[in-house]
């Protein structure tokens, strides 16, 4: 499970490149950014696969997706840069505050998981779905959001990293509210 | 049984896996690369030389240290201590209570203008900088030039070592410890080796005189090279880059006294009675290592007087040497080691010299000093070496011992009075104008043009300190300096040779080490305290990270309440929603 979850971002990162090069000529950073954004949309397409070839009951199968999903971004994302960075004999903040952003997004993939899997129930109340999908797409759109606040209001790592925290928090509350009705 | 084996080694690989990690885990760290450097400075290392046998300088190189700074913090005989101290601050005490107490290294700032400084620190540092050359040591000793980012260094030391210097409580210094940022410098030098290719290269230029044979010659000798405790520092402005420079003026006047053929042209006297092309030969004599007790003078003298074929310079009547010229603005010296003799060349060109000194410049005093010589291994002055060998010589020079100044990188090209330099160059070349064509009046020979002028004087000491002449940097076999020297001496000269001496390998008078300069890298470390209370920091977390996963259902049943409550009323999955938090708490 986690080999197949391992493989899903790497069309992904490779689907990033390409839009790189499509998008080479928008002139704004942002709507660059936007668009790389959404092509984590597709991540969500790759959890449900992973969901569906997952065999279980339904938190195991989240836990599983999700865990493995996490673990697979942490390898090809910040693994390496950790692992160089902190061993270095200087001593950064920026490796512990990484760690815990690593944290943060291990929550937020179960997060992920578990919506996708919400979406594929059939016995989930009509009224939840726009939520479940409200849910997911601030999800993928919340890294994006959070870096451009920072970025605007010159607010240092930590506290960016506690708003991070905060609202992940509050998105998996959400999550797991919607998520008790089924389970 | 295969599945029992299975099972076996299942259960091994399980057991051991800690066993695993704990073997694995430093082979990680050990592959892993470390950081690039934050700040990176060039380093320039204490000289490292052995002269007759006996050491000098540091031989020390290494440093990975985590550095306190001085004046302020206690002096501890730390093997893992290493000091950063201005150049400005660091007195010879000082210097010699950190060499006693066998700190792990010593890391000099340099200032950025070495010209403005002056009086009683000017002193201190030159005072210093002899201590640091005649004594040798195994602490690494490093100099390196201030600028924005060794500054920035500096200031973090400084705070951290007066945050730990005031603290009072145990807890407030825990508490510095924790907070404050140390910094560690790494050197990138390997141990020093001997530099085995070495070679001192001497220049000599002649300008050729009448007589057929070249008898009675007249050498003028000085040396080129420079020194200071840090080898890519010591552009010797004063010591010898005037008497180098003084050299190649005489040699460019008295070039055009020698380019006229046969006598009475006159082309360059200004003088009635003098003119003409001298019938003594001049030679011009650019050594190299002469703070090194005038290596280079010896070998020309071993391979110019003790060789029979050639045999110029055994009858030569007057040597002179050229030291720090504008050590003092208005005094010659005249060194000599023995009392002089009526009527001989030498006391010629004495009094020629008083002459032409009273006649440029009248507020000048040329002195007669005599000194004998103390020990062959440690000469003051360049005329012993020839004195060694039965040759008269004297050196004329500024100073009146062999000063403090000579070997101090603070003697740049600043340093030097260009003007100064001139008005003895021209005093010089007049004395030996007069002395040449034996004549009394002394002082008017060379005018306008054809004599000795401040641009030329100006653009040939800017030409010689244009950069580090430390014997060691010019020890190279086809060196540029000494190339572009000897072409600039060739073209005011009939011909000119080069001298190679190259240490003998088995009983070497002087050794070279390499390694002069490199890069210090400054790391901005945190104390070890700190690494532990960070241990402690994550342990913590990550055990509030366990328990809260452990205790997930009380997360999940609070949360999930209210909304279990109102689903309860339309579906009743109460009872799932319980069954779940169960098997998430199983997990």
């Amino acid at each position: 499970m986690l080999v197949l979850a391992t493989f899903f971002p790497v069309p992904g990162s490779q689907r990033d490149a390409v839009t790189l090069d499509a998008f080479q000529d928008v002139k704004n950073p942002l709507t660059l950014e936007f668009f790389k954004a959404s092509i984590d949309l597709a991540d969500l397409i790759g959890m449900y696969i992973a969901l569906s070839r997952i065999p279980g009951r339904g938190h195991s199968k989240c836990l599983t997706a999700g865990i493995g999903w996490g673990t697979a971004e942490l390898i090809l994302s910040r693994f390496l840069t950790i692992w160089v960075g902190a061993k270095g004999i200087e001593f950064n903040w920026r490796y512990i505050q990484m760690s815990f952003d690593a944290n943060i997004s291990m929550v937020q993939h179960i997060m992920t998981a578990a919506l996708v899997w919400l979406w594929s129930r059939h016995d989930v109340k009509p009224s939840f779905y726009p939520v479940v999908a409200i849910l997911a797409i601030i999800g993928v759109y919340k890294g994006l959001l959070i870096d451009i606040f920072t970025l605007a209001s010159h607010i240092d790592p930590w506290t960016s990293l506690v708003i991070k925290l905060l609202i992940t928090a509050f998105l998996g509350a959400l999550t797991i509210r919607v998520y008790s009705t089924v389970a | 049984m295969w599945f029992d084996q299975g099972n076996e080694l299942f259960d091994f690989c399980r057991t051991s896996f800690f066993a695993y990690l704990i073997l694995a885990l430093p082979i990680f760290v050990s592959i892993s690369p470390t950081c690039l450097a934050s700040k990176e400075f060039s380093a320039f290392r204490l000289q490292q030389f052995e002269l007759h046998g006996s050491s000098y300088g540091t031989s020390g190189s290494l440093l990975n240290l985590e550095t306190r700074i001085l004046p302020g913090s206690p002096m501890v005989s730390s093997p893992r201590r290493c000091y950063v101290v201005r150049l400005v601050d660091l007195t010879v005490n000082m210097y010699k209570d950190l060499l006693t107490a066998q700190v792990a290294g010593i890391v000099i700032i340099v200032p950025a203008d070495l010209s403005s400084i002056s009086g009683e620190i000017r002193d201190q540092i030159q005072e210093l900088e002899q201590a640091m050359l005649s004594d040798f040591t195994t602490v690494p000793v490093y100099f390196i030039q201030e600028t924005q980012e060794v500054n920035q260094v500096y200031q973090t030391i400084k705070e951290s070592a007066e945050s730990l210097g005031a603290a009072s409580s145990a807890l407030q210094t825990l508490f510095h410890h924790v907070h404050g940022n140390g910094v560690q410098l790494v050197s990138s030098l390997g141990s020093p080796k001997v530099m085995s290719d070495a070679q001192i290269l001497s220049i000599q230029g002649a300008l050729i005189g009448t007589k057929a044979s070249r008898s009675f010659p007249i050498l003028i000798s000085t040396h080129y090279d420079s020194m200071s405790p840090a080898a890519e520092l010591s552009f010797g402005g004063d010591a010898n880059g005037s008497g180098a420079v003084s050299l190649l003026e005489l040699a460019r006047v008295f070039s055009h006294l020698y380019s006229t053929r046969g006598t009475g042209a006159g082309s360059g006297a200004g003088g009635s009675k003098i003119g003409g092309r001298p019938p003594n030969s001049i030679l011009f004599l650019m050594s190299g290592a002469g703070h090194f007790n005038y290596q280079g003078t010896q070998k020309y003298l071993e391979d110019q007087v003790d060789s029979s074929d050639q045999s110029d310079l055994q009858d030569t009547r007057l040597v002179v040497c050229l030291d720090s010229l504008t050590t003092n603005p208005e005094k010659l010296f005249v060194h000599v080691s023995r009392s002089i003799r009526e009527g001989t060349m030498l006391n010629t060109f004495i009094n020629n010299l008083k002459k032409a000194a009273a006649h440029l410049e009248p507020s000048f005093t040329v002195e007669v000093v005599q000194r004998k010589i103390r020990t062959e291994n440690l000469l003051s002055w360049e005329h012993e070496k020839f004195h060694l060998k039965k040759i008269n010589a004297i050196t004329i020079s500024s100073s009146e011992s062999p000063s403090l100044v000579k070997s101090s990188m603070l003697d740049v090209k600043d340093n030097v009075d260009t003007e100064n330099l001139a008005a003895k160059t021209r005093i010089v070349a007049e004395a030996l104008a007069a002395s040449l064509y034996n004549v009394t009046e002394v002082g008017t020979a060379f005018s306008g043009s054809l004599g000795v002028s401040d641009e030329s004087v100006n653009s040939l000491l800017e030409f010689v300190t244009s950069q580090p002449r430390s014997a060691q940097l010019l020890a190279g076999k086809q060196n540029k300096f000494v190339q572009s020297l000897r072409n600039v001496l060739a073209r005011y000269t009939h011909e000119t040779s080069l001298f190679t001496m190259k240490p003998d390998k088995r009983d070497a008078n002087l050794v070279f080490y390499d390694g002069t300069s490199g890069t210090i890298v400054a790391y901005d470390v945190k104390p070890a305290v700190f690494d532990l209370v960070l241990s402690l920091a994550i342990a913590s977390y990550i055990g509030a990270v366990y328990l809260a996963i452990k205790n997930f259902s009380l997360i999940y049943d609070a949360l999930s309440y209210k909304l279990s409550s109102i689903s309860s009323n339309h579906t009743s999955t109460t009872n799932g929603t319980s069954g779940h938090s169960s098997k998430v708490k199983a997990q």
